[in-house]
């Protein structure tokens, strides 16, 4: 059968502290413990319009069109290395709130542990050039994912904290651009040298046609995910009153080039569904529960 | 080589403490210290985060091209609309460096320099053969002195492993407390010695090179980094004053530090609502603005209780731009 859509894996390691942020509390500046489709989108595309660009000022915006048209993306999760394999750690919500499992459900930390495992907060203040003393009001802890695994019980070797996730490209386009891509700048902070990850290795297919183990569709306008749990940002419909629903609501918002991106209201990553349903990934990256009546086809 | 245009080049930066270094987490804490230093939350190793470099940096490459103390520091401006970043496209602190307005309108620039935190590369510790300059494993990965693919721990994790050439022959060598055993058939270590001398650090510390296991190394860190303590007087009586002793730790003189700087290309970018970037013109250009502010790192310093001592850096070595192809354009 002749596919719409490429569906490739791949690794990075988090090269720098990774700051991804979400709207503060207080004098804490919060991250996110995983990468955003949305966010790797924008990477993606300052990378590949200035590295095709020479000189010139690139076209961004025609540039980030033509790649929400031709790639999709998951988020990227933390993973780490256990002898040859990349296990990532993924959101689930359960009876005890929300957890992170890996090596297919047969590990589960509860967020407050696995926070602790991955992510630390680094203090700041601005200095006042006038009287070279710390400005005032301008103390603040950022969090951020460490580039290294706290290991459970500090006996143990560290090891590197891995992102795992799938890209979809169309009848693979973009493949070269982004196999020349080793090393993105990711998320915020980056003139601290936050967010600099480089790639583990060159993209691999997904073989065995699943992403992060679940079945995909490959021959549709949109890539589509067979899944009972929500592993990215999914729109609310009238599939919700459908079913039993675990999970939390996000109401997301942002910016455009220019402009204000309306966000909207959504299911956060690890909401789970009592029955799996087919999820189509959107051009920015919400994940959309397709009608089991009116899937959309090519 | 790829040759493909970079939309970025990084250059490597290594330092050697001229005094101890004192850059502190913004509070005391309870345990071996009163004022402690940043550390890596995982390996907790001491380091100089890149805000704290990156804020150093434009302050003294401010006093450089005479743009201090405006275009320094956050750059919001009075409220009479005077003062603050000048945001101009000609401005080589505003544009290397980012502002935090635009020139009659919101908005701002994030820079086109990077800092990454400055690691420790070689820590001094004393012995019995006198100070010796000791790393890891893991250190040396994250310089890029070695690639993590190609050096992998260490073949004994208690054993200090030395160069043979100049290293006397010693079964073994105190490090502060720890008694180690020393072996010097380690054969990546000619080579990484070789790498660090080409960063420009000098012979008295390359001839004194050890290495030792990660997990050693940390506890070698903590354990001889300066503590000192300090006392306020009481100017009417001339003696200590009353609950005003603390102590505080610091990287001690002669820590070999390393960092990085990420410049991107200024073409690339557009400030104040279209106008090109106009101070610099490449990555090496936005380097050189950087760099200005080194001989004001090596008198002026880097961190807190720079009236007492602390915080001078000498930079060492600038990598030439054809040298620090670090772009991730690497060979497949």
């Amino acid at each position: 059968m002749n596919m719409t859509w490429t569906a490739l894996r791949w690794v990075w390691r988090l090269e720098a502290p990774l700051f991804v942020g979400i709207p503060p509390a207080g004098a804490l500046n919060r991250c996110r413990p995983y990468v955003p489709a949305r966010t790797l989108w924008g990477a993606v595309t300052a990378e590949i319009s200035r590295s095709s660009n020479g000189d010139s000022f690139p076209d961004y915006r025609k540039r980030g069109e033509e790649i929400r048209e031709q790639c999709r993306f998951t988020y990227l999760f933390p993973a780490e290395k256990r002898g040859d394999k990349v296990l990532a750690w993924r959101p689930l919500f359960r009876k005890k709130g929300l957890q992170w499992c890996c090596n297919g459900g047969e590990e589960y930390l509860s967020d407050r542990d696995f926070r602790r495992r991955l992510m630390g907060s680094r203090p700041g203040t601005a200095i006042a050039p006038e009287s070279y003393s710390a400005s005032e009001g301008t103390l603040r802890e950022t969090e951020c994912i460490n580039p290294w695994w706290r290991d459970s019980n500090c006996q143990e070797e560290t090891s590197a904290v891995l992102l795992l996730g799938y890209v979809f490209l169309r009848k693979n386009g973009f493949r070269s651009q982004l196999d020349n891509i080793d090393t993105l700048f990711v998320g915020g902070d980056t003139r601290y040298g936050h967010g600099r990850i480089s790639r583990v290795g060159g993209h691999k297919e997904a073989g065995d046609v699943s992403v992060f183990g679940k079945p995909i569709h490959r021959d549709r306008e949109n890539p589509g995910i067979q899944s009972d749990i929500i592993w990215g940002h999914a729109l609310e419909g009238d599939w919700q009153k459908k079913q039993m629903i675990q999970g939390e609501q996000e109401l997301l918002g942002g910016w455009n080039q220019g402009s204000p991106w309306r966000g909207k209201l959504t299911w956060a990553p690890g909401t789970f569904l009592t029955e799996s349903a087919v999820w189509s990934i959107e051009k920015d990256g919400y994940w959309k529960h397709q009608d089991k009546n009116r899937r959309e086809r090519k | 080589m790829s040759a493909e245009p970079r939309s970025y080049e990084t250059f490597s930066f290594s330092g050697v403490a001229l005094d101890p270094i004192h850059v502190g987490t913004g509070g005391t804490r309870l345990g071996r210290v009163d004022n402690t230093i940043v550390r890596d939350p995982v390996t907790r190793i001491p380091k100089i985060p890149g805000s704290s470099i990156a804020g150093v940096m434009r302050a003294y490459t401010a006093m450089a091209k005479e743009k201090y103390p405006n275009c320094a520091g956050l750059g919001q401006p009075e409220r009479d609309g005077a003062g603050g970043h000048c945001g101009s496209a000609d401005c080589p602190v505003c544009t290397v460096f980012g502002f935090a307005k635009g020139i009659g309108s919101s908005g701002g620039f994030a820079g086109l320099a990077a800092f990454s935190d400055m690691h420790v590369l070689l820590f001094p510790v004393a012995s019995q053969l006198g100070p010796q300059w000791i790393t890891c494993p893991m250190a040396l990965r994250q310089t890029g002195i070695a690639k993590p693919s190609e050096l992998g721990d260490l073949p004994e994790q208690q054993v200090l492993y030395r160069k043979t050439d100049g290293a006397e022959a010693l079964p073994s060598l105190n490090l502060g407390w720890l008694f180690l055993q020393v072996k010097t058939d380690w054969q990546p270590l000619e080579e990484i010695a070789q790498k660090i001398e080409e960063l420009g650090i000098p012979g008295y510390i390359t001839s004194r090179l050890g290495v030792v296991s990660d997990k050693l190394f940390t506890h070698i860190v903590n354990s001889n980094l300066e503590v000192r303590t300090s006392v306020a007087i009481d100017p009417a009586t001339g003696a200590a004053k009353k609950r005003a002793l603390f102590t505080y730790e610091a990287l001690p003189r002669g820590t070999v530090l390393f960092w990085e700087v990420t410049c991107r290309n200024p073409k690339h970018f557009k400030i104040n609502g279209g106008n090109k970037v106009e101070a610099v013109g490449s990555p090496g250009g936005v380097r050189d603005v950087v760099t200005k502010a080194h001989p004001y790192l090596e008198h002026l310093g880097i961190g807190g209780m720079g009236s007492r001592g602390m915080g001078r850096l000498r930079v060492l070595e600038t990598t030439k731009p054809d040298d620090a192809d670090k772009s991730g354009k690497e060979d497949k």
